[in-house]
């Protein structure tokens, strides 16, 4: 039949083709037909063994599941794997048909096609384990069109294996936990006896309260503690304590088991009663600690008071109760090392936040020696002042009287001021040193040279009582020295001048003005430094304002001021108050635009008319002659003339004309 | 007659204290909008800003420690800010020296009231911190008055001293900031004395701003009154070092006037 079909198909033509296709793929069907009936295999019966996952990641603890899949490419009447697993790693428990050792038998089948089977384990340690089939069969059969029923052994390729990687399961216990009040905050001792402490103390993972008590001044715990996962995480609710009872939890949160909270009562001792200060040396130095670790806990440490002894030898304090305090303390400390700190530098009384200090110390002499010294220093200062003001006192009576007594003789011819052989010597360095070092270097050397700069020599003139007196002289002659000495802000280093210093006053105008300020605030600070109180600028305070034409101005800053109206405020407050017995003007008529220079002139010209003794500095000529009686020039620090005005002030012009001619 | 004119003169001479006063405080707040409300904000907020680092950052094993820092905070700026001020304020003024018959003490003294006023303001902002941080306010908290007083008076005697030696070498002003960055550490600003070796501590309580703030911190969170031997410290320094002070002013300030 085949070879005809070649035949025809080997023939010709292209109907011939098809048909030789159509007949390949007949003889083809017929053939596997055929041998299908015949019970003859052409495929293999097949079975396949797979787990649901190529690899598996497993929990510490956890039940976990396995699937295990069997396939056949015929439907399986029945089947059986065989798997082996680590019994160290993995716990069976359930799932199989079968266990033997560390074997376990699935079996099943009923004509589908695949069958899955679950098992469960639950793995014991981490680490990395395998499950694997070790071997696997079955039968699949086949029921032909005609009824009968083939069966045939699956053959099972590949046996699957599949790797477990087990993961810690994240314990939320704690291995250890050690707690301590603060070292060198003394006193933390945890009530109790040992062994009643121990027990309380004593940690142990599965208990979960604790209770302890420490002294006043444990104002914190260290908590030192071990998780018993390596992973595990701790809150610690804080370690501040705070007197009385304290509630201090440490969270512990593992990876996968819920979070266990262990809780800490301490209470915290009252502050100790000062008075107590037996009862205070015996607490004190002694940290006590509560030691508890997973293991070996619970047991008493004969160290600790040891080293409570040594620890109150060291304080320098060791008095026999002291030490016998320090062994109960040792002994309170439990199963802890009573740990003593020896507070350095406590027995000097220099803690200034010392405990204990404060009640029935002794003074130390040399303190007590510093108290007296400065005591008596200050005793002999108030006295040194007292009579220093009587001294101030008596002059001035003196002087009075005495100007009564010159009154009387010589009634007119008063004399306001006095100035006696004034001379005023300045010590200027001659390089002088511009640094500390330097001036160091100077005195080591000898070096310090000084230059005597003579302001004035030998100046001797006399004021008389309504006087208007004009100094002139080149700048630099010693004008505005000499008016110093004169008003009390320089002594002479010679000679003298009698004057009534609290008649004096020295017209200035601006001193002390801050530009940041407002123009009123600056009008009381201002008016505050040349002598006026407080209710007399008040009073004047809108005659000040008027006369320097600054209405409305007043709360405005003085930076935002023209120079005009600075100095127009600073004479009006300069001049507002009444005329003082002797004046002292320093280039002071010069001020603000014409208008107001004319309104200041007359100001002046009316004060200086108000027969007050004045005395005035100018440089220019002019100024002199038109106000003055007298004149006196000054020049080089020497007196040149002193006379009327114009004889004066010819003389000067003259010297003037010759110093621009040489 | 003359009693009543010695008591115009010491109205007058606090009349003019008030107004330079015044005058430092206007200055220092005057190109701000808010002025003078600055005084307390600041304080205010720079306590709120320290405690906080304190709080956090800077953690210390002390009970309070923003409190405890803030308390000698307060009473350090006090000494520093009065004995700085206090230093510049004759060479700052010597306009003011030479023109008006002053007495030359009062720039030194004015500058330290300035600095008082502030340490007032401080004050305020500091009650707010402790009402902030629950310390129990007791009695023995206005002894923080005295203790001010008491550094006050110490201050002032640094300051005279510094103050003429200022103006004779204007190289003081470094020397002593270094000298302040010195003593600032020995204050236990930031630390508890018990930390540091015993010879420190001898050297930080020989320290006399150290007594003022340890006083200071005493009373303030322990509510307890320091020993003898601090209260002689306290005595000694501040009164010792004003006649000091006082005395080498008088003695020296007729060269100032040579000087300035």
């Amino acid at each position: 039949m085949s070879s005809h079909v070649t035949e025809i198909g080997m023939g010709q033509t292209r109907k011939r083709r098809q048909l030789a296709r159509l007949a390949f793929g007949l003889v083809l069907g017929l053939w596997i037909w055929i041998g299908r009936r015949n019970g003859m295999y052409v495929m293999a019966a097949e079975g396949k063994v797979y787990f649901g996952s190529e690899s598996y990641v497993w929990t510490e603890g956890e039940i976990c599941p396995l699937g295990v899949y069997f396939d056949g490419n015929l439907a399986v009447s029945g089947y059986w794997v065989c798997l082996e697993y680590d019994s160290e790693a993995l716990e069976y428990l359930n799932g199989a048909d079968r266990k033997e050792g560390n074997l376990l038998w699935v079996e099943g089948g009923g004509g589908e096609t695949g069958y899955k089977r679950m098992l469960h384990f639950q793995p014991l340690a981490e680490g990395d384990t395998v499950v694997r089939v070790v071997s696997a069969g079955g039968t699949g059969t086949e029921s032909a069109e005609d009824g009968t029923v083939t069966e045939e052994e699956f053959t099972v390729g590949r046996l699957a294996q599949a790797p477990v990687a087990i993961e810690g399961k994240g314990s939320s216990r704690l291995a250890g936990l050690e707690v301590r009040a603060k070292e060198g905050q003394a006193e933390g001792v945890i009530e109790g006896e040992g062994e009643e402490l121990a027990g309380q103390m004593g940690f142990s993972p599965e208990v979960l309260e604790y209770h302890m008590q420490v002294g006043y001044e444990a104002e914190r715990l260290e908590i030192a503690y071990e998780t018993e996962d390596a992973d595990a995480s701790v809150i610690v609710s804080g370690t501040e304590l705070a007197v009385g009872e304290n509630i201090i939890t440490l969270t512990v949160q593992g990876g996968q088991e819920e979070a266990v909270v262990y809780t800490l009562y301490v209470e915290r001792k009252e502050r100790p009663e000062r008075t107590e200060k037996t009862a205070d040396v015996k607490a004190e130095g002694v940290d006590g600690t509560a030691v508890a670790g997973g293991t070996g806990m619970g047991q008493t440490t004969q160290e600790a008071s040891g080293d409570g002894g040594t620890g109150f030898l060291e304080e320098g304090e060791a008095e026999p109760a002291a030490i016998e305090g320090a062994a109960t303390g040792g002994k309170k400390g439990g199963d802890g090392e009573g740990n003593i700190v020896g507070r350095q530098g406590e027995g000097e009384g220099f803690d200034g936040l010392g405990k204990g200090e404060e009640e029935g110390e002794e003074l130390e002499p040399e303190l007590l020696a510093a108290v007296i010294a400065v005591f008596a220093m200050s005793v002999w200062y108030g006295w040194k002042q007292a009579k220093g003001r009587k001294r101030k006192k008596k002059p001035a009576e003196k002087k009075k009287r005495r100007k009564n007594g010159v009154r009387k003789t010589v009634n007119l011819e008063r004399k306001a001021i006095e100035v006696r052989h004034v001379t005023m010597e300045f010590r200027l360095a001659q390089d002088e040193a511009s640094s500390l070092k330097e001036y160091m270097i100077r005195v080591l050397k000898g070096q310090n040279h000084y230059r005597m700069l003579q302001a004035l020599r030998d100046v001797s003139f006399e004021v008389k009582q309504g006087e208007v007196v004009g100094i002139i002289g080149t700048n630099g002659s010693g004008k505005s020295t000499l008016l110093k000495i004169i008003a009390g802000a320089l002594p002479p280093t010679e000679g003298e001048v009698i004057v009534d210093r609290r008649k004096v006053q020295i017209l200035t105008l601006g001193t002390g003005f801050d530009m940041e300020l407002t123009a009123r605030e600056n009008v009381y600070l201002n008016g505050a430094i040349i002598g006026y109180s407080r209710e007399f600028i008040d009073e004047k305070f809108g005659e000040i304002v008027a006369f320097a034409e600054l209405e409305g101005f007043m709360d405005e800053r003085m930076k935002n001021f023209s120079s005009g109206m600075v100095s127009r405020l600073g004479f009006a407050i300069a001049t507002i108050r009444d005329s003082a017995d002797i004046l002292i003007l320093d280039e002071v008529l010069s001020v603000g635009d014409l208008f107001f220079r004319e309104k200041s002139e007359a100001r002046i010209r009316e004060m200086i008319h108000s027969g007050a003794t004045v005395l005035m500095v100018s440089h220019s000529s002019n100024v002199i002659r038109k106000n003055c009686d007298t004149a006196v020039w000054i020049e080089k620090g020497a007196l040149q003339m002193a006379g009327k005005p114009d004889v004066v002030c010819g003389a000067y012009e003259q010297m003037g004309k010759n110093g621009e001619t040489a | 007659m003359a009693g009543k004119k010695a008591e115009t003169g010491v109205k007058q001479y606090f009349f003019v204290i008030r107004q330079l006063t015044l005058r430092e405080i206007r200055r220092k707040y005057a190109r701000s909008y808010l002025g003078i409300l600055w005084s307390v904000l600041n304080p205010l907020l720079s306590m709120a800003v320290m405690s906080m680092i304190f709080s956090t950052i800077f953690k210390r094993n002390i009970e309070n420690f923003p409190i405890y820092y803030l308390t000698g905070s307060i009473f350090w700026s006090l000494f520093t800010g009065a004995t700085n001020a206090a230093m510049t304020a004759l060479v700052d003024n010597k306009s003011m020296l030479v023109k008006v018959k002053l007495p030359m003490e009062i720039f030194p003294l004015s500058r330290c009231f300035t600095v008082m006023v502030n340490f007032g303001y401080s004050l305020a902002a500091y009650a707010v911190m402790l009402l902030a941080f629950h310390i129990p306010i007791t009695p023995y908290m206005l002894l923080l008055f005295l203790y001010a007083g008491m550094l006050f008076l110490f201050s002032l005697g640094v300051g005279y001293l510094l103050s003429i030696i200022y103006v004779m070498f204007g190289d003081v002003k470094h020397l002593y900031s270094i000298l302040l960055t010195l003593l600032m550490y020995a204050s236990a600003l930031f630390y508890p004395v018990e930390s540091t070796s015993a010879a420190m501590q001898a050297v930080i309580v020989r320290n006399p701003v150290y007594n003022y703030i340890a006083c200071a911190r005493k009373c303030v969170l322990e509510a307890a009154l320091p020993g003898a031997n601090q209260w002689a410290r306290l005595f000694v320094w501040s009164v010792g070092m004003f006649l000091l002070g006082k005395c080498y002013f008088n003695k020296m300030k007729g060269r100032v006037l040579q000087k300035v």
